[in-house]
């Protein structure tokens, strides 16, 4: 809940900041700071000083980009208190501002309201602007990072030309960013294409994303893409998948079959026999014992019951003859969380699996 | 009883066990953590820095300081090696997903990526299509990594309403953040002016019940268990 001890000095320093940020900037922008007005789209004040508080707190350093407000025309700042003490204080605290917004991360500058502004009793909001003052914001036309749209995050998946680095924030951020139902099959096929290029890749950062990639895309799956999710799972002659990537691809389709639709599910030949080629390959003690392999095989044991493989049967008696107590506890649990939300033969089946999976060790006791 | 708030006894921390700390109030625990040592370290009010794995947010494993200790078992029979062994495999699946956050996170300084894994109420939410990694409050991975060990901490179906300053006091360094309706939906505080939100006391108030209770029975919290100690 409490964030990291560096959160908490950030939040020291803002507070800190609010206290100083006691002056009125208003008179300064137009012909003193034309960098961070080149940058900013708008620039917003808010109209009391609670508000203020709350959006040097959102803004500084975390950012935000939901902050609206009215504007008004740059010209009524003319005539503002130009002080050369004003100034220097004014440069000391832009200069700030101008270095954390160098990455351009949000359009908005918070400019503070002062005590002592001759606008005062008139307005508290400022509009210090690099576009048309007449341009009013509103949520449409609101400027967001591309890696928060949708459309633009699959442009660059779908991309040709994309550079590596745009392309890999893409996929990174594809992961938390919500895609409507007609944007779905171009980021399945987007995301599907990244997996198949590199999928062996030995680049961690690389891989991380493959990871991501993986988790989107199998939970974006549809019945009909089953068999091109499979294919991810094959080595070729020469190369064979990292373990990060064999645990991600077994996982994500794990809990994809946990939330799909409809019994229909089953139909992908290629998918039960790679899933049930990596457990049976998998489902010793040495291994399980080992990093992450544990959580290969329950994670492809859960997905090879609920795709209902000829060889489920075989594999989960596999499992309860190793009798490694806590493995076959939790993965019984796992699949009784999993039963628990399917109804009729889904659910019947993977009680029986359930059962089966316990047997020896009933047996024994 | 094994919870205790920090005092110049040494206490011994094993691997998994729950760390607590708090804010201003120190009474008021806001921030949960698991505790790493593979072997023992003894800590004290004084000397109380260990290895963790927390939902900070980000998710990750650190150094950190803690004010609280809870451990299921006894000195004499902790967390039994397989009950370790379930929790490590939760701990490990998460932390190898985290490291597509730490990349987002270091690419954009900004809020949302905060949200993305972070949510107050409930608990901790499974992936969806929407955003395909688990999102937790503190105290929401600490409980959802023990209930892979089938140690159910806390009875979510039997929790006391939350209000917003009690809720504001949880999250100092974003009381302020929390006045806005918009905000508070992002980490899934519905409309309304009280929320079932599992504080973090919660947890050891859980943890100060004999052991073979803590097993057996998950913990109904009271209101005013956000105190401890």
């Amino acid at each position: 809940m409490s964030c990291t001890s560096s959160e908490k000095m950030k939040a020291q320093k803002r507070e800190k900041m609010s206290e100083e940020w006691s002056w009125d900037f208003s008179g300064v922008g137009n012909d003193f700071e034309p960098n961070i007005i080149r940058r900013a789209a708008r620039i917003q004040v808010p109209r009391d000083e609670s508000a203020f508080d709350e959006l040097t707190e959102i803004v500084d350093p975390l950012g935000s980009m939901d902050v609206r407000g009215s504007v008004f025309p740059s010209d009524f700042l003319r005539g503002a208190d130009r002080s050369s003490d004003r100034r220097a204080f004014y440069r000391k605290h832009l200069q700030e501002l101008d270095s954390k917004w160098k990455k351009s991360r949000t359009p908005l500058v918070i400019v503070a309201k002062t005590a002592a502004s001759p606008f005062q009793g008139n307005i508290g909001i400022r509009f210090l602007a690099a576009s048309d003052p007449e341009d009013t914001p509103d949520d449409d036309n609101f400027p967001v990072d591309w890696r928060f749209s949708a459309e633009e995050i699959l442009r660059r998946l779908e991309g040709a030309d994309t550079p590596w680095a745009e392309r890999i924030d893409a996929v990174l951020f594809a992961e938390t960013t919500a895609f409507d139902a007609e944007l779905k099959p171009r980021l399945v096929r987007g995301l599907q294409g990244f997996c198949e290029a590199h999928r062996f890749s030995a680049d961690k950062e690389t891989i991380t994303a493959v990871g991501a990639a993986i988790r989107k895309y199998a939970m974006n799956l549809s019945g009909g893409d089953l068999d091109g999710y499979a294919h991810l799972f094959g080595p070729t002659s020469t190369q064979t998948l990292s373990c990060e990537v064999e645990l991600e691809l077994a996982k994500a389709i794990g809990w994809r079959l946990a939330r799909a639709e409809s019994a229909e599910w089953n139909h992908s030949s290629e998918l039960k026999d790679r899933l049930t080629d990596l457990a049976s390959d998998y489902l010793s003690v040495r291994l399980i014992l080992q990093e992450n392999y544990a959580s290969i095989v329950m994670h492809a044991l859960i997905a090879i019951c609920l795709l209902r493989a000829e060889r489920r049967e075989e594999l989960i008696g596999r499992a309860s003859e190793l009798k490694i107590e806590w493995f076959t506890d939790l993965l019984g649990r796992r699949m009784w969380e999993v039963a628990e939300k399917l109804e009729g033969e889904r659910r019947s089946d993977l009680g029986r699996m359930i059962e089966l999976l316990r047997q020896p060790v009933a047996q024994e006791a | 009883m094994p919870a205790w708030r920090l005092d110049q006894q040494i206490r011994e921390v094993r691997n998994y066990d729950v760390g607590g700390c708090h804010g201003g109030d120190a009474r008021f625990l806001t921030h949960a953590v698991l505790c790493l040592a593979e072997t023992p370290v003894s800590v004290n009010a004084t000397r109380c820095r260990v290895g963790i794995v927390h939902m900070g947010p980000p998710l990750e494993s650190a150094m950190h300081s803690i004010h609280a200790l809870g451990t299921v078992g006894s000195a004499e029979i902790p967390l039994r090696a397989g009950e370790r062994l379930q929790i490590k495999a939760f701990v490990d699946d998460r932390l190898q997903e985290r490291k597509a956050q730490q990349a987002r996170l270091s690419r954009l300084s900004t809020f949302q990526p905060y949200i993305s894994e972070y949510i107050v109420h409930p608990s901790y939410v499974a992936p969806c299509e929407d955003v395909s990694l688990w999102r937790f409050s503190c105290a929401g991975f600490v409980m959802r990594a023990y209930e892979e060990a089938n140690i159910r901490l806390i009875d979510v179906d039997q929790l006391p309403l939350v209000p917003l300053e009690t809720l504001k006091r949880a999250y100092p360094e974003f009381a302020s953040l929390l006045d806005r309706a918009r905000m508070r939906e992002r980490v899934g505080l519905g409309p309304g002016e009280s929320w079932p939100v599992v504080l973090v006391g919660y947890l050891f108030h859980s943890l100060k019940r004999p052991a073979d209770q803590i097993r057996e029975v998950a913990y109904v919290p009271q209101s005013g268990d956000e105190n401890f100690g």
